[in-house]
Order: C-alpha cells, then structure tokens, then sequence
C-alpha cells in the first residue's frame, strides 16, 4: 500500500491522533497552570519547573499511546518494554526516586519554607532552596549544605523561626546570703527594659533549687520569633547586670572541707574545725 | 547648622553640605545615631508627622490594653476614646514623590503576644484608659475612637482591643494633635471580636497625615480578635 492509500484509509485516525494530543496539550497547559498557582509560593521556581515537565510531558506520552491503540497499533510491546526499562531503573535509581517521592510529601507538608532557621541532623542554618530531590540550607558560618530529601523527611527536623515567638531561658546562682525577693525584681525589672523581651507573656524569674554555692534561680523570657538570637545573646548580660546593679554577686564555687585527723598547723592543732 | 530640634533627648539636626543636605539624629528608639545624605533642593523639602510606633519588620498591628475593663451592655453599642502610641516621621517630598527617611519614638517600643504561644501573633503593646471624652495627650501620644457593638443578650467585658494599625491613617488636628482612624468593634455571639477600619476620622475637620507605607488609598480593613478581648 503506497503512502497516498494508506492516508486514505486512515486520515480519520490521524485527524483523531491530533484532536487527542491537542487535548493533552491543552490539559497538560491547564494542569501547568494549576501546580504554578498552587506550588509557586511554596517552593522554589526550579523545582516548580520540574514538576510541571514531568506532568506536562506524562500527559503527553499518555495520550500518545491512547492515540496509538485507537489507530489499532499494538503499543502492548513498547508498554512491556516501558515497563521492564522502568524497573530496571527503578532499582539503579532508588536513591532518586526515595529522595523524589520524600520531597514530593515535604512540598505537601511544608515544614518549612524559604528562609527559615532550622535544624537537621547536625547540620543548623537557613534554608535557601527548597528542591524536590534536596534541600540547600546555608550553616552560620557560611558553608552551603546539601541535604536529600528522604535524609530530612526521615530525621528529627527542628524549625527556629517557625513559630512567632520564641521562649529563651538561663539559670543562675545567688549566694544563700542575698535576698531572693531582691534579685528576681532586678532581673524582671532589667528585662522589662528590653524592648525584644514581650510584655505578655511577661518574664517569668523563680527559685528553681538548691545548688552547692546558692540559690538556683530560673530566668525565661518570651521574644518575637525573629529576635530570638538576640534574646538568647543578650539574655545572661542582662542578667548579670541586673545582678550587678542590685549588689548581688554570683557567687565562686565553694567546699566546707573537714579533716578527718586533727590539722597541724603553725599556731598549733586545731580540731575538727572545718576550713572553707 | 541650619534647622535643628532636640526633645526629650532626641537630637534631630539637618545641615547644608555644599549641594548636600545631612540628616542626622541622636538618640530615640530605634536607637540612633542615624545620619542620612538627601538629595533634595532645599530644607524646604523636610517635614515631620506623626506615624504608627510599630517596626513592620516585628509586627503590624497594635495591642490595646484596657486599664480598665469595660463592660458593654446588651443589645448596645458604646463610643469610647483610647491613646495610641505614635512616633515621629522625617518625610522628604520631591515633585509628587515622598520618602519616609526616619522615625522615631522616645522610649522603647514594647511587644506582647496576643492568642496562644503555638497560633497568636506578635502585636505592638500599649496600655490605655478608657475616656468617655477627648482626652488631653502628652507628645507622643495620638487618640483613636473605638465604638464597641454588643449584640448578644448578655453583658460583654472587653479587657483589650487589636488594631491592625500598618496602613491605617493618622491625623492632625489644627493644634497639632494626633489622631488614628477611628475603629468599630462588633462582637459576635459566638464570642468573636470583629474590628473594622473603614477610613473615618475619628472626629471632623481633621487633617490627614502622609502614609507611612504607601499612598493613601480607600479601604476597608477588618480584623478577627479570636483569642478573646
């Protein structure tokens, strides 16, 4: 059969062959212009990107091979084939696919978005990208690490500036001789100076327990979540200021020490007194 | 030195640098030393207003605490007056065209949550009394009106009110007394504040002050207060 009989027999078949893939072409636009609308604020362009080529370019194959069939052309063999090359890379790359299908359910999860503070594994710093396969998190001091996206859907992920405030608190001792009463209103009061420490919930100082040198107290304080590091490095200065400003010194290390044997010393024996 | 004004310890100076004009201030929160080189013709071109006492970067709304409660009857609707904090905003003005280059308050601008640690938000925190009248206001404080409608049969205690404040409008009056848009306060009867800013004045013949972050527009802005009031 020359070409020209062939076309005559099936140009109903190619007319429907293109009305299909238009079809999926116009699916694949609109399906396109769906995953932007809802993706675009979440992640970052590149991984949008790819997402809506691999729809865009599924949609279409699918459709080829709906085309194909209805033409009466037997695609059992390529689909066979499809699938044999799919499992064989499927094992060569289950790393990928692992990181691809995590990343997929971290878009869906959002733990957390471009430019948060967070903590994975051991690594700590700001996340600037946001990929389907991985996720770039710039550490404090400078180093761009990347980390799989199974690495972080499975480990124990901390968000710092995920929340809108954020609680910092530190312990300090008072000797046994100073006034707790005294030593908690300084510390409030210098606390309450700070603009980055909230009024409400106000800051909370209390006698925690009994140390070996004095008295334990605890100093929490609520700051918004973007000035959490200020609080944090600020918080023990503020602290000893207050201290300091109420005459009240955190006191050395101390040990009540006795001997079991009477001391010999230059003036004579003294017994049983205990020396500091 | 050409124009220079200095109160409750803030120093503002501006200084004629040959075809340069220096902006300079010393003091005030957020804490200075700020200086600035502005390319405008003349002096002419400064102006000080008064602008919301918020850091945009921390929150964009303001926490009223009631000093005293009050108590709104039922089936009633009651017009308080309330202090604002304001700053002051250096504006330069070029043609059509305005830049807030600095502002300031004197003291520290405080912060309180409003709503739970897990979902309230961060809300600039002022405490104020309530006034059936006008009140008289020190310098860096403005008035806002606030009319609380209650249409539940029982009485509603209101402790305090959340202004979203960032693209609210402020006014003066002839004596140089500031003024925020007034609010409305309808509590629902499933215990929801609705607050509700609708570009109005909170008493005529009041003159409107440049926006702070962007040309004045009009538009309604609501609030849900779901933490409680």
């Amino acid at each position: 059969m020359d070409i020209v009989a062939w076309l005559q027999a099936h140009w109903l078949d190619l007319v429907y062959v293109v009305i299909v893939i238009a079809v999926a072409l116009f699916i694949g636009a609109l399906l396109e212009r769906a995953i932007r609308r809802v993706l675009i604020k979440r992640v970052s362009a590149t991984v949008v990107s790819n997402i809506v080529k691999v729809v865009r370019y599924g949609v279409l194959i699918i459709a080829i091979f709906a085309a194909l069939a209805s033409m009466g052309i037997d695609v059992t063999g390529a689909l066979i084939a499809g699938g044999i090359l799919g499992i064989v890379i499927g094992f060569a790359a289950q790393a990928s696919i692992s990181n691809f299908i995590s990343g997929l359910l971290l878009v869906l999860e959002r733990p957390f978005k471009l430019g948060d503070f967070v903590r994975v594994g051991d690594t700590i710093g700001m996340v600037t990208e946001i990929g389907i396969l991985s996720t770039t998190i710039v550490t404090w001091d400078g180093v761009r690490v990347r980390i799989p996206s199974s690495q972080i859907f499975n480990s124990d992920l901390r968000n710092f500036t995920a929340s809108k405030v954020r609680l910092v608190s530190v312990e300090v001792q008072i000797p046994y001789s100073a006034s707790v009463e005294k030593a908690i209103e300084a510390i409030k009061v210098k606390l309450k100076e700070q603009w980055y420490i909230l009024e409400e919930p106000e800051p909370v100082v209390f006698a925690k327990s009994f140390a070996s040198d004095g008295v334990v107290l605890e100093v929490r304080a609520w700051t918004p979540g973007s000035m959490w590091f200020t609080l944090y490095s600020n918080l023990p200065r503020l602290v000893k200021e207050a201290l300091d400003g109420a005459g009240i010194q955190i006191p050395y290390p101390q040990r009540v020490v006795w001997f079991a044997t009477p001391l010999k010393t230059e003036g004579g024996v003294k017994q049983g007194s205990p020396t500091i | 030195m050409i124009s220079q004004f200095r109160v409750h310890g803030i120093s503002v100076s501006i200084d004629k640098s040959g075809s340069l004009i220096i902006y300079r201030r010393e003091g005030g929160f957020p804490s200075g030393p700020v200086e600035k080189v502005i390319d405008v013709p003349s002096l002419d071109a400064f102006y000080v207003y008064p602008v919301h006492s918020v850091q945009p970067e921390v929150s964009t709304h303001l926490l009223l605490k009631l000093s005293r409660p009050l108590v709104v009857g039922p089936n009633s609707s009651i017009s308080i007056y309330v202090k604002v904090p304001i700053s002051a905003g250096i504006y330069v003005f070029r043609g059509k065209a305005q830049k807030l280059i600095d502002s300031f308050g004197f003291r520290p601008y405080k912060y309180a949550l409003y709503g739970t640690t897990s979902n309230g938000m961060v809300c600039r925190f002022y405490r104020t009394d309530v006034f059936p009248e006008v009140p008289k206001t020190e310098l860096w404080e403005a008035i806002t009106r606030i009319t609380v409608e209650n249409p539940s049969d029982d009485f509603v205690e209101v402790k305090c009110v959340v202004l979203p404040i960032l693209n609210t409008m402020i006014y003066v009056d002839d004596m140089g007394k500031a003024y925020v848009e007034a609010a409305h306060m309808h509590v629902s009867k499933d215990g929801l504040g609705i607050v509700t800013l609708g570009n109005e004045p909170p008493l005529p013949g009041l003159k409107g002050c440049p926006q702070q972050f962007g040309k004045l527009q009009e538009r309604t802005i609501k609030f849900l207060m779901e933490f409680g009031f």
